[in-house]
């Protein structure tokens, strides 16, 4: 009987250690994904501001020529590069950092009372840019997208 | 009586066994506590570059957009500065000892924190037929025990055009 109970105590022992240690090593686990957490939020941060640096180029082209913009491809995939002195489009991907930043142009329809429609009569004048920031973490390809109708404000 | 008389005193090999478990515990905590310490400095550095990148950034597009006119600046090349117009003030940037600065009218103040350096700031001009913007490329860099560094780009158009 007395020594049937000494044999419990080692194994208690033993058990609230085993207990001890998961809880340890799992505790490190998820301290460890809070770097990843920041590290992520940081990220979207820099995709983020590349978003709306893609925006603003496309308006600054836009606003020294219209033609650069109606005559991209519909569908096809371009990409901004600063050439020295200006912001242009490129078909050769450009990656900033480890961004890419790509930018899809699209038809606009209008209806019979000029609204923007899902068909009618396309819009020479008016056309949907979607700026994607696409990146690869730990976690995968993360993506973000920016889409805007832009207009030529000259015509 | 008879009861104490056994529980009396642990045999060598059990208290090898207990000693043995205490130390593997002990090591596997001050680890974790290692592991605690380096994850927290970690993600402060994290913390640290996103907040001041995206505070210098978005001051220096907002203050470009609501600019009447590009005073001056030296583009191209860092530590860049750059100069605005607006009515009768002027907002300037610039890079001070490490730091990111402000100087409305010739009130000067900080934008980044002590912890964070400015390792690369350089302001664009881009011109166009109808007026004009700044491109500016941030790097930071997280100075507090890990060492990391993070760019932010970014671009604005006068909007008082």
């Amino acid at each position: 009987m007395h020594s049937s109970q000494r044999g419990f105590f080692l194994i208690e022992v033993i058990i609230a250690s085993s207990v001890i240690a998961v809880v340890l090593i799992l505790l490190i686990g998820s301290i460890q994904n809070t770097v990843e957490v920041s590290q992520r939020a940081l990220e979207r941060t820099q995709a983020s501001f590349l978003l709306e640096e893609g925006a603003e180029a496309t308006k600054a082209i836009r606003d020294t020529s219209w033609s650069s913009i109606s005559s991209l491809t519909p569908g096809t995939t371009y990409y901004l590069s600063y050439n020295g002195s200006a912001w242009v489009f490129t078909t050769t991907p450009v990656v900033i950092d480890r961004f890419t930043r790509s930018i899809v142009v699209t038809n606009v329809s209008r209806n019979a009372t000029d609204d923007i429609a899902a068909s009618g009569t396309t819009d020479s004048g008016t056309k949907l840019v979607t700026v994607t920031v696409s990146w690869s973490a730990s976690t995968g390809l993360q993506t973000k997208s920016l889409a805007f109708y832009i207009a030529n404000i000259r015509q | 009586m008879k009861i104490k008389n056994t529980n009396k005193g642990y045999s060598l090999l059990e208290l090898l066994v207990y000693v043995a478990l205490f130390a593997m515990i002990s090591v596997l905590l001050v680890h974790s506590l290692v592991v605690l310490m380096r994850t927290y400095a970690s993600a402060q550095g994290f913390r640290r570059l996103q907040n001041n990148g995206e505070l210098i950034i978005e001051r220096i597009t907002r203050e470009v957009r609501d600019a009447e006119s590009i005073s001056t600046g030296t583009f191209g090349t860092h530590p860049g500065t750059l100069t605005l117009a607006s009515g009768g003030d002027t907002v300037a940037f610039a890079v001070s000892n490490g730091a990111a600065t402000i100087t409305e009218n010739s009130t000067t103040g900080i934008l980044s924190t002590s912890q964070v350096a400015v390792t690369n700031m350089v302001f664009r001009r881009i011109t166009t037929p109808v007026g004009e913007g700044v491109k500016v490329e941030l790097t930071l860099t997280a100075t507090g025990g890990v060492i990391r560094t993070a760019s932010f780009y970014s671009t604005a158009l006068l909007r008082t055009q």
